[in-house]
C-alpha cells in the first residue's frame, strides 16, 4: 500500500480509532494483523518472508541470551545472519552476481550462462532485514534483553509505518513502545497530524511531479541540453530528497497517532556544510546503524588512520550496494566513502560542528555559503550514479553536460528547478531554525489549519488525476 | 470571527502562491486550448505547453496559433510551404519540438533540395478526418500550403461530429456543408463564459480530476486494488494499455462526406493533397482514396518494418509505456516523408 494513495488514508483512518476503542491488550493483535494487511496489499505471498524474519530472530533472539557459551552465542548469531542475510541476498543480489560472474567470465572469452532467475523483489526487504538484525546484534552483544512476548516482537518487524522504507528502528527504542500501546497524547496526536501533511505535500507535489520530469530525462539523455541535463540533476536531488523525507514524516506522522516515537531519519541535509554533516543528516537510521554495526565493528577509528580509512570506504561501498544490486550503487557510495576519507583527512583530530545555526562558521554566512554549495556540489555529481540506469548513461549524461549541448528550454528548466528549489528550502529553512519538524504545532492555529487545508487539498487533487508514483526508496 | 476571517485570508493567499508555483514549475498549465465561433478548438498563441505523457514535451504554441516555429498567412517568396494535419501523432505532445518529424521533415527537404520549405504542425489530439477537413477549411487554408499530409490512422475515416468543432454533412442539394451546432452546446456556452477560469491552473487540475469521475474512474482511484472490476467501467487509463492496432470500420454516411471531400481536394487548382495512412485502413477506403485519385501513402507499412526483436516504434524508456511513436520513429518518419514528397509531388 503505497502512503500516496487513497487506499492508505482509508486504511489510516480505520485503523487509528479502531484500535484505540479495543481494550489495551488487543491492539497488539489489532495492529500486527492491519500491518501484515499493509504489506501483503503489494503481494501477499511476501508475508511469508516476514514471518520466517520473525520466527527465526524471535527464538534465536531468545536463545543466544539464556546461552552461556560465547561460542554458541556467536553460532546463534550468524544463524541469524545467514538467514536474513540469505533471504536478502536471494531476494536481491542473485541475479546482479550472477550476471556480474558472467559478464567477468566473458572478459576471459569464457561462456557460461549462468542461472538468471525470474525473482521479484519484495518491497521494503532491506530495511526490516537490518532492523530485526539489530534485535539479535544488540542481544548478542548484551546491549539489551529480549522480548518475551512473540506478538510483541511480530509487530516490532511487521509495523507497518516504517516497515517498508524505514526509520530503520532500533529494537531498545521501539520494543518496549510497542509493548504497551497507550492512548496518543494530545500533543502527539498534533504533531502527528503535521507531520503527515507535510509529508504528504513533499511526498506528491514535490517529490512525484519532479519524477515526472526527471525520469524521461535520464531515461533518454541523449536528447537533451547541457543546462537541461544539470537542471535535471538537480531536480532529482530534490525529488529523492523530499520524496524520501517526505515518505519518512509520514511513516513518523503515522506512528505518532498510534502512540509511537519513531526516530528522525532526515535533518535538512542539503543545509550541510560538508560531507561528514551530510551524512549526519541524511537517511539517520540508515547511516546510524551502517556506523553501529559495520563501521565500529570494522575497527572504527580505533586502529590507525589508514585503517579508519579503509572502514569508511568498506562501509559506504556496502551501503551503496544496500540500496541496490547494480555497480552504479557501489560507485555512489564508494565516491561518499572517499568524499568521507579526505574530509576526515582534512579535519585531524577537530570534529565538526552539527548545530543548527547559519553563523556557525567563523567567517561569516558568506562562508557558510560557499562550504554549503561546495558540499551540494559534491553530493550532486554522486546522485547522477544513484539514478542513472548504467554507466554507459551515467557518463553519456556528464559528457552532455560538459560538451555544453545546446538546451532549447534552458529558460523554462531554470525557473522549473529554482522554484521548487526554493519551494524545498522554505520546509528545510522553517524546520532547521525551529530545531524541529513538528514546530507547525506551536504556530497560531488559523495560519496552522490554513496551511493544511492548503497542503491536504493541493496534494488530494494531484494524487487524485496523477497516475501515484511509488516511493524511490521501495525498490531498496 | 477573527480567527475565521483570518484562516479564510491565509487560505486564499497559499492558494494564490499554489497557483504561481503550479505555473512557474509548470506542474499544470493552465489550458492552451480556447474556443472560436468559426474555427471551434482552437490553440491560444503563445501558451506554453508542458506534458508528461509517454515522454517529456515542453513547447509553446506561435503567435499564429499552431505547433512549431511560426510561419505567418503571408507566404516567403519562392518558399514550398506543407501543412501536417492529423491527431496526436502529429501534435506530437511526446517529444521536443526539435525531435518530431516536423522538423526532421523541413530540415531534410531544406538540406537536400534548393527551394526552401517551411513545414506547419496542425496536428490536433483526437481530430478524426472530418475535424481535419473543417479544420483545414476554417483555419488552415489561410497560410496558402502548396501541399497538404493528412496523417490518419485507421478509425479517422469514421466521420463523426466531435464536441466543440463545425461538424461536416451532406445537404439537401447533396453539397457538403458545415455544421455550427456547436455554438449551441452547453459545453461552448461554458467555455465562453466563464473563458478566464481555464487560465488557472489549479482549474486545470480540477477539470482532469472532474474528467476522471466522468469517465468512471473515481471507484478505482479512491479504492485501486479493493474496486471489484465490474465497477470500473472507464476507457484505460494508461498508454500501456491501449494498443494501437487499427480497427477498420466503414459506414455509408462517412463514404458520401469523404467522397465529397476528395472532389474538393479535386477541384483545388492549387493545393496538392495526400492521404498518409498511420493506421491500416479498411480496404474499401483504400479503393474510394484511389478511385478519387488522391495520393496515398500506407506509412503505417515501413513503420511496422522498423520492429525488431530489440526495437519497437511505440515504445517509451522512460516512461516504460507503449503509445505514439519514439524518438528513433519520428527520425524515421521525416525522413520517410521526406523522400516521398520529393518523389510525389517536388521533382
Amino acid at each position: 500500500m503505497l502512503f500516496n494513495s487513497f487506499v492508505f488514508l482509508f486504511f489510516l483512518v480505520t485503523i487509528v480509532p479502531l484500535v484505540f476503542t479495543l481494550k489495551p491488550k488487543y491492539r497488539q493483535i489489532t495492529l500486527t494483523l492491519a500491518s501484515y494487511f499493509f504489506y501483503g496489499y503489494w503481494d501477499w505471498r511476501f508475508t511469508s518472508l516476514l514471518m520466517i524474519s520473525t520466527v527465526v530472530d524471535f527464538y534465536i533472539g531468545k536463545a543466544i541470551y539464556t546461552e552461556i557459551s560465547q561460542q554458541r552465542k556467536k553460532q546463534l548469531l550468524l544463524i541469524s545472519l545467514f538467514t536474513n542475510l540469505g533471504i536478502l541476498g536471494f531476494f536481491k543480489y542473485f541475479n546482479f552476481f550472477a550476471e556480474s560472474f558472467n559478464e567477468t567470465l566473458a572478459m576471459f572469452n569464457y561462456q557460461l550462462d549462468f542461472l538468471h532467475l525470474n525473482i521479484l523483489l519484495p518491497v521494503g526487504i532491506s530495511f526490516y532485514t537490518f532492523q530485526t538484525l539489530s534485535y539479535t546484534i544488540d542481544i548478542y552483544r548484551g546491549e539489551m534483553k529480549p522480548t518475551e512476548s512473540f506478538l510483541n516482537f511480530a509487530l516490532f518487524v511487521s509495523f507497518f509505518p516504517q516497515l517498508v522504507a524505514g526509520p530503520i528502528e532500533r529494537a531498545k527504542h521501539l520494543l518496549p513502545q510497542l509493548n504497551k500501546i497507550e492512548k496518543p497524547s494530545l500533543l502527539y496526536i498534533k504533531e502527528g497530524i503535521a507531520l503527515i501533511s507535510v509529508g504528504m505535500f513533499k511526498k506528491i507535489i514535490i517529490g512525484d511531479t519532479l519524477g515526472r520530469i526527471v525520469d524521461p530525462v535520464f531515461a533518454e539523455p541523449e536528447y537533451y541540453g547541457s543546462i537541461e541535463l544539470f537542471a535535471a540533476l538537480i531536480l532529482f536531488s530534490l525529488q529523492i530528497y523530499n520524496d524520501f523525507s517526505g515518505y519518512s514524516h509520514i511513516a513518523r506522522g503515522t506512528a505518532r497517532l498510534l502512540g509511537i516515537d519513531l526516530m528522525e531519519n532526515f535533518n535538512q541535509p542539503y543545509l550541510s556544510t560538508n560531507i561528514t554533516e551530510f551524512w549526519r543528516r541524511w537517511h539517520i537510521s540508515l547511516s546510524s546503524w551502517l556506523r553501529d554495526y559495520l563501521y565500529i565493528p570494522l575497527g572504527g577509528n580505533r586502529k590507525g588512520n589508514v585503517r579508519t580509512y579503509v572502514n569508511l570506504m568498506l562501509t559506504m561501498l556496502l551501503g551503496g550496494l544496500w540500496h541496490g544490486a547494480n555497480w552504479t550503487f557501489v560507485v555512489w557510495g564508494g565516491l561518499h566513502g572517499l568524499y568521507l576519507a579526505v574530509h576526515k583527512l582534512m579535519m585531524g583530530s577537530k570534529k565538526p560542528r552539527y548545530d543548527n545555526d547559519f553563523k556557525r562558521e567563523k567567517g561569516s554566512v558568506v562562508l557558510f555559503l560557499i562550504k554549503l554549495l561546495s558540499t551540494n556540489l559534491l553530493v550532486l555529481l554522486t546522485w547522477l550514479f544513484f539514478r542513472a540506469d548504467s554507466f554507459d548513461s551515467a557518463f553519456l549524461f556528464l559528457n552532455r553536460v560538459f560538451m555544453f549541448t545546446e538546451s532549447s528550454f534552458a529558460l523554462r528548466f531554470i525557473t522549473i528547478t529554482t522554484t521548487f528549489g526554493i519551494l524545498s528550502l522554505i520546509f528545510d529553512y522553517l524546520e532547521y531554525t525551529r530545531k524541529s519538524h513538528t514546530f507547525w504545532v506551536n504556530i497560531n492555529a488559523p495560519v496552522r489549519y490554513a496551511a493544511y487545508t492548503v497542503m491536504w487539498f493541493y496534494a488530494l487533487l494531484y494524487m487524485f488525476q496523477a497516475e501515484p508514483m511509488p516511493f524511490i526508496y521501495f525498490q531498496f | 470571527m477573527k480567527k475565521i476571517l483570518i484562516y479564510t485570508t491565509l487560505v486564499i493567499g497559499f492558494s494564490l502562491l499554489m497557483e504561481v508555483f503550479l505555473q512557474l514549475t509548470e506542474v499544470s498549465l493552465p489550458n492552451p486550448i480556447g474556443v472560436d465561433q468559426k474555427v471551434g478548438k482552437i490553440l491560444i498563441p503563445d501558451s506554453r505547453i508542458n506534458l508528461i505523457k509517454e515522454g517529456l514535451y515542453l513547447g509553446e504554441v506561435n503567435e499564429y496559433g499552431y505547433l512549431g516555429p511560426g510561419y505567418p498567412t503571408e507566404r516567403t517568396p519562392g518558399a514550398i510551404r506543407i501543412a501536417l494535419m492529423g491527431d496526436s501523432y502529429v501534435e506530437a505532445y511526446q517529444l521536443f519540438e526539435q525531435f518530431n518529424f516536423r522538423t526532421v521533415l523541413e530540415n531534410t527537404l531544406n538540406n537536400s533540395e534548393s527551394e526552401k520549405f517551411e513545414v506547419l504542425n496542425f496536428g490536433r489530439s483526437g481530430m478524426n478526418f472530418g475535424t481535419m477537413y473543417t479544420y483545414y477549411e476554417n483555419y488552415v487554408k489561410q497560410f496558402e500550403p502548396d501541399i497538404v499530409l493528412f496523417v490518419i490512422g485507421g478509425d479517422d475515416f469514421v466521420i463523426k461530429n466531435q464536441n466543440l468543432f463545425p461538424g461536416l454533412k451532406i445537404d439537401n442539394q447533396n453539397n457538403l456543408v458545415f455544421t455550427d451546432g456547436f455554438k449551441n452546446s452547453t459545453l461552448y456556452k461554458l467555455r465562453q463564459k466563464y473563458s478566464y477560469l481555464f487560465g488557472i491552473s489549479t482549474f486545470e487540475l480540477l477539470k482532469k480530476s472532474a474528467k476522471l469521475v466522468s469517465e468512471g474512474y473515481l471507484l478505482h482511484i479512491l479504492f485501486d486494488k479493493l474496486n471489484p472490476e465490474p465497477l470500473f467501467t472507464g476507457k484505460p487509463k494508461k498508454a500501456s494499455d491501449v494498443e494501437y492496432t487499427s480497427s477498420p470500420r466503414i459506414d455509408s454516411n462517412s463514404v458520401k462526406i469523404l467522397s465529397k471531400i476528395f472532389e474538393n481536394f479535386n477541384n483545388d487548382g492549387k493545393t496538392k493533397f495526400a492521404i498518409v495512412a498511420r493506421g491500416e485502413l479498411d480496404q474499401n477506403y483504400i479503393s474510394l482514396i484511389k478511385e478519387c485519385e488522391i495520393k496515398y501513402l500506407p506509412l503505417y507499412k515501413y513503420v511496422n518494418s522498423l520492429k525488431t526483436d530489440n526495437f519497437d516504434p511505440n515504445y517509451w524508456k522512460g516512461t516504460n509505456k507503449r503509445g505514439h511513436w519514439n524518438h528513433t520513429t519520428h527520425q524515421f518518419v521525416g525522413e520517410y516523408l521526406a523522400k516521398y514528397l520529393k518523389n510525389e509531388f517536388i521533382n
